[in-house]
């Protein structure tokens, strides 16, 4: 495939989105003018990306679009519901275009017919499709532009040229994730011949310290050189778009000879032309440029050179770009008053190109273009890779840990275990450090998922024709990325659940006193570890009275169970499956899902749900969810028939003895291994399972510590492991004994997961019974 | 390894540092403000080494080994600025 496409596709399902939003946002605020140029910019992007494919008819589809857009933008079209629904029609035609070439790099078959007919709605046969013209330089424009101040820095320190000699200036601004695309923008400059100058300066102010940002380039260099242009070209020939190349002609040789400068004055006036190539913010340029030019006037006059001092004030109001031009002149000996034309630029690229002879400080635009936000796309599955690594780290970590303390006890050399602990130590934090650094990579705004829903909101409320006012909050709070992408679904379903059932029908909201278009709101709430999503609705809440009905005419529970139950219980029941209060099954709630699905889908994620009412004023379903899904990794274990999870982490060794080398001590049995005696615990008899005699000979030993003490548990067969989300007990099981908590299997079978602490304690007891 | 602890505690920058060398480097010298660097067995540093030597402005010891860096940012050295020059 068209390895443009991934990005493409990528790309457009963002720009999609957002012109998706920004279109509802414009009809509920139709006067929006700044929406309708963001919706206007989307559909100009996505244009000029597919304008890199040949997919004629997606292409004339978003020139229309943009053209009616431009339209509503000028005034000329309404921007009314009409607008805003062909709009969302135009989109979710480019999004059915995006899918299908994301599936084999084709627009969908019939796709230019649809097209054809938006078009159409858009405004009739669109204009002609104009490319833009790329900028073209004007060669005289550029020619009668000043040295920029950066060269003029380079000229001052290198000196003047040798007459004839035409040297080639560039200033290069690598792209802040150039180290990770592998360059190295130095090696670059060291491929050039004849370097004149060179000077290397931080383009932006560093960030505050950390380590987090060594890898951001963040440097200007400069250079001067006495190479060929075409050579020059060529070396940076893959980075392009990051240089600006000048060639500065051949110096003339004076006209006017002048006495030379006093070397003070020349280091004066070289020092004002450096602080003028500083990068500053535009209300600080201004005071820096004219304290330069007082400087350099005062160091002129010193040496008697009034006529120059007095330029330096003039042409300091021109800006810093002449400013240094004219000191730079004054050094190499030209002067204002020298019949040469001084250096003049003839060169192309981002900083020198088209330029008038006032030409436009260039320091604004270059802080708005780094000013955005810097970022790396990277594929999630390679997140998950590292992350996967990092646990192993942590792992192996722990091991030399155990090294180090097996050290101590062996009697090595004191100097070599405390360096070894330090190491350790600091391993240990750095892996920690790395943990943290990775799961927060992880993270993703609950925002991507509660801007999904503005858009079927719309849709449902319409299908039911009740009025909506969608609210979210806290959208800001960061979740697992596991979390926030299996959240739209279950969530999707309490909303359309809240709209269909919660909220009442405008008359009867009427009648009851409310406003007539019913408030939905989901919002995320932070409590401790934990995320608490909610979506509230303000309309009639739950009947516990009709629950209970409802369930017995489903028999779900006999009906002395049901009379038995408090309100809570009651509630409860709504997540049961095979329960829906509808009185009519619509056509979106009814679709056999209830929300017994939700449950198992939060439950799944980790967490679990709950309900809150209150009759006439509305209803709040809560999901508590974890913020980081911490994976555990299990070592699936035998005991009789059953299957246990024992996570890994407390393993330190499955070993196998004889079975005579098990003997009894006390009233329980132990082992020796590794020279300490360690207290046998037989997994099947400890959690009362029905137990097959294990193979004669020999004893398959988990040895589970937990601090200082270990135990040696006897298990069956080891079945494999597993990384996976472990719950807590609640409910029935909490009170097992040994069990830290459960997790799903694939196949949907509950695995309980085994307590380490709890095994080993135990067996300390048995201990202490003797 | 191309960023070592020296005997007498100053990080030794050797060989060809690449670029992985620049978080090394920054650790070391974060961890420890002050520390300094001997540069003069380092044969070719990478623009990240260099920019992290640029940003944290640990002493330098010894003229760099990698010429083109001696030449030319050898004013990293003194904690300069300005442009370096041919003469």
């Amino acid at each position: 495939m068209n390895d443009l496409i991934e990005p493409f596709v990528a790309e457009a399902r963002e720009l999609i989105q957002s012109a998706t939003e920004d279109l509802l946002a414009l009809e509920a605020a139709p006067g929006d003018g700044e929406a309708v140029n963001r919706v206007f910019r989307a559909f100009h992007t996505l244009k000029g990306s597919v304008g890199l494919f040949d997919w004629p008819p997606l292409l004339a589809l978003l020139h229309a679009a943009e053209e009616s857009l431009s339209a509503a933008r000028a005034g000329t079209r309404p921007v009314d519901s009409g607008f805003v629904d062909l709009g969302l029609e135009t989109l979710d035609a480019v999004a059915r275009c995006t899918d299908a070439v994301a599936e084999d790099g084709r627009l969908p078959p019939g796709f230019a017919d649809e097209a054809a007919r938006l078009v159409a709605r858009h405004g009739g046969p669109p204009a002609p499709i104009v490319p833009e013209p790329a900028p073209a330089v004007s060669d005289a424009a550029a020619a009668a532009a000043p040295v920029p101040g950066w060269a003029a820095a380079l000229v001052a320190a290198a000196g003047p040229a040798g007459p004839g000699t035409v040297r080639v200036a560039l200033r290069y601004q690598p792209r802040g994730d150039c180290f990770f695309a592998g360059d190295d923008p130095l090696g670059l400059v060291r491929r050039l011949p004849s370097l004149e100058a060179l000077d290397l300066a931080p383009a932006e102010p560093w960030p505050a310290g950390d380590l987090a940002d060594v890898f951001a380039c963040n440097l200007v260099i400069t250079v001067l050189t006495a190479a060929p242009r075409e050579e020059v070209d060529g070396v940076f020939r893959l980075v392009r778009d990051q240089v600006t190349i000048l060639t500065l002609p051949a110096a003339p040789a004076p006209a006017r000879p002048q006495a030379p400068l006093d070397p003070v004055v020349a280091a004066i006036l070289a020092e004002q032309i450096r602080g003028l190539a500083l990068s500053l913010p535009a209300e600080a340029e201004a005071g820096h440029r004219e304290a330069a030019a007082r400087a350099a006037a005062n160091a002129l006059r010193s040496a008697g050179r009034h006529g120059e001092a007095a330029a330096c004030a003039r042409t300091a109001r021109g800006g810093s770009e002449a400013l240094s031009a004219l000191l730079a002149d004054i050094l190499a000996g030209a002067g204002p008053g020298g019949t040469g034309t001084g250096p003049g630029v003839a060169g192309t690229g981002p900083g020198g190109a088209g330029r008038g002879p006032a030409p436009p400080d260039p320091v604004p635009a270059e802080r708005g273009a780094s000013a955005a936000p810097r970022s790396l796309r990277v594929e999630a599955g390679r997140i998950d890779g590292i992350a996967a690594l990092v646990g192993e780290l942590v792992v192996a970590r722990n091991g030399l840990a155990h090294l180090a303390a097996r050290a101590g006890e062996a009697g090595v050399e004191a100097s070599f275990v405390r360096s070894l602990r330090e190491t350790d130590a600091r391993l240990a934090r750095l892996a920690a450090g790395l943990h943290r650094e990775v799961g927060a990579l992880r993270l993703l705004p609950l925002e991507r998922v509660f801007r999904r829903f503005a858009r079927p909101v719309r849709e449902i409320a319409r299908g039911l024709g009740k009025a909506v006012a969608f609210e979210t909050g806290g959208g800001g709070i960061g979740a697992d990325r596991t979390v926030v992408e299996n959240l739209f679904e279950p969530l999707l379903h309490v909303i359309r659940n809240a709209i269909d059932h919660g909220l009442e029908t405008a008359g009867e909201r009427r009648r009851a006193g409310k406003p007539e278009a019913g408030r939905i709101l989901v919002r995320a709430d932070r409590q401790g570890g934990q995320i608490v999503v909610s979506v509230s609705d303000d309309g009639r809440g739950i009947d516990p009275g009709r629950i209970r009905r409802r369930a017995l005419e489903r028999g779900l529970m006999p009906a002395e169970a049901l009379a038995a139950m408090d309100e809570a219980a009651l509630l409860d029941l709504i997540f049961a499956p095979g329960f829906s209060t509808a009185e009519q099954v619509s056509d979106l709630s009814g679709r056999g899902v209830g929300l017994d699905a939700v449950r198992a889908a939060a439950g799944r994620l980790g967490g679990r749900v709950a309900v809150e009412t209150r009759t006439g004023a509305g209803t709040t379903i809560r999901l508590v969810l974890p913020q980081a899904v911490a994976l555990t990794r299990l070592l699936l274990v035998g005991a009789g028939a059953e299957t246990y999870g024992l996570p890994i982490e407390a393993v330190a060794e499955v070993v196998r003895v004889g079975r005579d080398r098990i003997g009894a001590l006390g009233r329980g049995e132990a082992t020796i291994l590794r020279g300490r005696t360690v207290p046998v615990v037989r997994l099947a008899e400890r959690l009362s399972v029905e137990d097959g005699p294990g193979p004669a000979g020999e004893a398959t030993l988990a040895v589970v510590t937990c601090g200082p003490d270990r135990v040696a548990v006897e298990i069956g067969r080891v079945h494999g492991h597993l990384d996976a989300v472990v719950r807590p007990l609640t409910g029935l099981v909490a009170a097992l004994p040994d069990i830290a908590g459960t997790t799903l299997l694939g196949d949907g079978r509950v695995l309980l997961v085994l307590d380490p602490a709890a095994l080993v304690a135990g067996a300390a007891e048995g201990e202490g019974e003797r | 390894m191309s960023v070592r602890r020296g005997p007498d505690g100053c990080l030794v920058l050797e060989g060809a540092c690449p670029v992985e060398d620049a978080e090394t480097l920054a650790a070391f010298l974060l961890a420890e403000p002050g520390l300094c660097v001997d540069w003069s067995a380092g044969t070719r540093l990478h623009t990240a080494v260099i920019q992290v030597l640029l940003r944290l402005a640990p002493p330098l010891r010894g003229p760099c080994g990698d010429p083109f860096v001696a030449r030319w940012l050898g004013r990293l050295q003194r904690g300069g600025t300005g442009a370096a020059a041919a003469d």
